[in-house]
């Protein structure tokens, strides 16, 4: 279980990849995997003025 | 064959080309936060799928200086991921929306008098449909340059103007890998933005016209991995834009065709050559 870092419910991850985005099941927010072990989720940076495609 | 991978976020998309890459040989992901030059990197080819279009095409040029070739190329993330550059390009090969350039408050204002309300004002660089603005009269058209005057991007001060052109609730997103027709897909939308990062429905389009029209667009760069994005309008299909730095989860999930398969051979064609 990890904290989601916006609403702190618990979340229940199987398996990531590091830097992968997930959503939290509660609050919606986009978080980003910045460690495996432990897993760690930081809320995904804003988008910034030259991200696309 | 050893391929790179550099990414910012681990999208579907990241993911599918990892997977695809590892049957082709090692697979290094190059994250930014890890990435530092000069490095002795033994790679064969790097396929760059940073987010960031100015990132992208920094790696590209660092990893092309040490002989590494990279897809895309520095020249197509250079040209193609510009609008005004692109439609140079795609404006000797295909018929594209009317367009005018300017770069000043006055002049810019002129510029969408030429053209003529409404029209379509949008950055030189970015994507997913941001600050892409339909013009409807002089009122809006001074607003949104007094705006432009007041960003601090100097990009911001070169003005992209596009015709508006009526669609008929979709356009059509194509890929064109190599110089191959790969697939494409229309996209529909309430908004006449249609980009499917909005919201916009995807459905798979299977026309002999925009296969043709969408190979004429790729030639106009020659070489890469290109998404294209087309209009059908009263004039018959226009090519709006093209991205160097395709984004295809949705083009896999309508279509099923195997894009990031696709750009895996492209790029392990382009290390042999």
């Amino acid at each position: 279980m990890v904290e989601c870092p916006v609403c702190g419910v618990e979340i229940e991850i199987d398996s990531v990849e590091i830097h992968e985005i997930i959503e939290c099941p509660v609050c919606s927010s986009e978080l980003e995997v910045v460690s495996l072990n432990p897993i760690v989720l930081e809320e995904l940076p804003e988008v910034e003025e030259d991200w696309g495609e | 064959m050893k391929i790179g991978i550099t990414y910012t976020i681990m999208r579907k998309e990241e993911i599918m080309l990892r997977d695809r890459a590892k049957e082709f040989g090692e697979v290094v992901m190059l994250h930014d936060s890890e990435t530092i030059f000069p490095e002795n990197f033994d790679l064969d080819i790097v396929i760059i799928r940073n987010v960031s279009h100015f990132k992208a095409l920094y790696m590209a040029k660092l990893f092309e200086s040490y002989g590494i070739p990279t897809v895309n190329p520095f020249n197509i993330i250079l040209e193609a991921g510009d609008k005004l550059f692109a439609t140079l390009k795609l404006s000797k090969k295909v018929p594209v929306p009317r367009w005018s350039a300017a770069f000043d408050k006055k002049s810019a204002i002129k510029a969408m008098e030429r053209i003529g309300y409404p029209v379509v004002m949008k950055p030189v660089f970015g994507s997913w449909g941001r600050m892409v603005s339909k013009i409807n009269d002089l009122d809006a058209a001074e607003g949104i340059v007094e705006h432009r005057q007041w960003m601090g991007n100097p990009l911001y001060k070169v003005y992209y103007i596009q015709e508006y052109v009526e669609k008929p609730g979709r356009d059509i997103r194509s890929h064109v890998i190599g110089g191959e027709f790969v697939t494409a897909i229309y996209r529909y939308s309430d908004h006449w933005v249609t980009n499917t990062a909005r919201g916009g429905r995807a459905k798979p389009c299977y026309d002999e016209e925009v296969k043709e029209i969408s190979v004429k667009a790729w030639e106009a760069f020659g070489e890469g991995a290109l998404a294209i994005d087309i209009f059908e309008s009263d004039r018959g299909l226009l090519v709006n834009e093209v991205n160097p730095a395709m984004e295809f989860k949705n083009v896999v999930r309508v279509t099923g065709v195997d894009v990031a398969k696709k750009i895996v051979e492209y790029a392990i064609e382009v290390a042999k050559k």
